[in-house]
């Protein structure tokens, strides 16, 4: 494969090999964030900040943004675990709609935050509607609009149809190179929404 | 074997680092090279960080890896053209995609600069 002359970068990499070395000597990974379970109910959205060094750099920089989302609900054992609507974080994991402890679910996370439905039967109501989305692949395709494959704000939204409270901010529109225009759920959109509030 | 870890981390480190100060261009032509190798975790750095917070990660890296299958399926990247301009902090190319198999592929690419620091915009 043949690109453009990139230019020569020997100068820049020399001096990012130094800060590197300074970084690999005294760098430390960040805290894993903690969920106090006794603050969430079912029904709660528990969004996540992604543990990519990058992402962190942009919680640094500009002062956070989610990046998944996923739905507390009741565990078999009465405890809380999460639905959500993922591919698959490690080998042999489900790449779709899955139960996961909350544990697991910070295990990838920089950052946590949960926010209440204003309505606790619509909670209740979303809670039980997730269950019935288990097993459902991951929508890996652009087709925002079906429900045979499900994302993360998707299952949200898809979770509170019918609930009585609305959790669709709409799709928001982006061009992406290769995808062309993009039409997606913003966590950042629905975590916006008024019909919710932080709870942690 | 801390030590060859230690290592590798400097190298990453530095690549990215060193990919930093890459002009509009590059930061375009890097990104189809790197979704044309599967680095799509690479790749969506090239992504404006307000695209990236808009979106959700899983999303944005799912439909990517499948674009990338895509141009595997075409017989891989083999050239890629862009050509445009940079005025300010944004500019606009037009890219040229060749794959193995010999078909082509056009695309329009707005970047723009934050913070001192290309990125392709939405």
């Amino acid at each position: 494969m043949t690109v453009s002359d990139p230019g020569s970068r020997v100068a820049r990499v020399v001096g990012a090999v130094v800060l590197a070395a300074l970084v690999a000597a005294g760098a430390r990974p960040p805290a894993r964030p903690s969920i106090n379970a006794a603050l969430l109910r079912p029904g709660d959205l528990l969004f996540r900040t992604g543990d990519s060094a990058h992402s962190a750099a942009v919680v640094a920089a500009e002062g956070g943004g989610w990046s998944h989302v996923g739905i507390v609900v009741r565990s078999a054992s009465g405890g809380l675990e999460l639905i959500h609507a993922s591919p698959a974080e490690a080998p042999g994991e489900f790449e779709g709609v899955r139960r996961e402890s909350l544990e697991a679910f910070a295990r990838h996370a920089y950052a946590i935050g949960a926010y209440r439905p204003q309505s606790e039967t619509a909670a209740a109501f979303a809670a039980a509607r997730a269950e019935h989305y288990l097993g459902r692949r991951f929508d890996a395709q652009l087709d925002a609009d079906s429900d045979t494959e499900l994302y993360c704000t998707e299952l949200v939204a898809e979770a509170f149809r019918g609930s009585g409270l609305s959790l669709d901010p709409g799709r928001t529109h982006y061009s992406v190179p290769l995808l062309g225009r993009v039409s997606v759920i913003s966590p950042n959109a629905l975590a916006a929404m008024p019909a919710l509030s932080r709870v942690l | 074997m801390k030590s060859i870890r230690n290592a590798c981390a400097v190298v990453v480190v530095a690549i990215a680092l060193a990919a930093c100060g890459a002009s509009g261009k590059e930061v375009v032509e890097q990104f189809y090279t790197q979704v044309d190798k599967g680095e799509i975790s690479v790749a969506i750095q090239a992504l404006s960080p307000t695209t990236r917070r808009m979106m959700p990660e899983e999303k944005l890296r799912a439909v990517l890896s499948e674009q990338s299958r895509l141009m595997q399926k075409k017989g891989g990247l083999k050239t890629i053209q862009a050509e445009g301009t940079e005025k300010g902090e944004a500019g606009q190319y037009s890219v040229k995609l060749t794959f193995g198999d010999g078909s082509l592929q056009q695309e329009r690419v707005k970047v723009a600069q934050v913070d001192g620091k290309w990125y392709i915009e939405k």
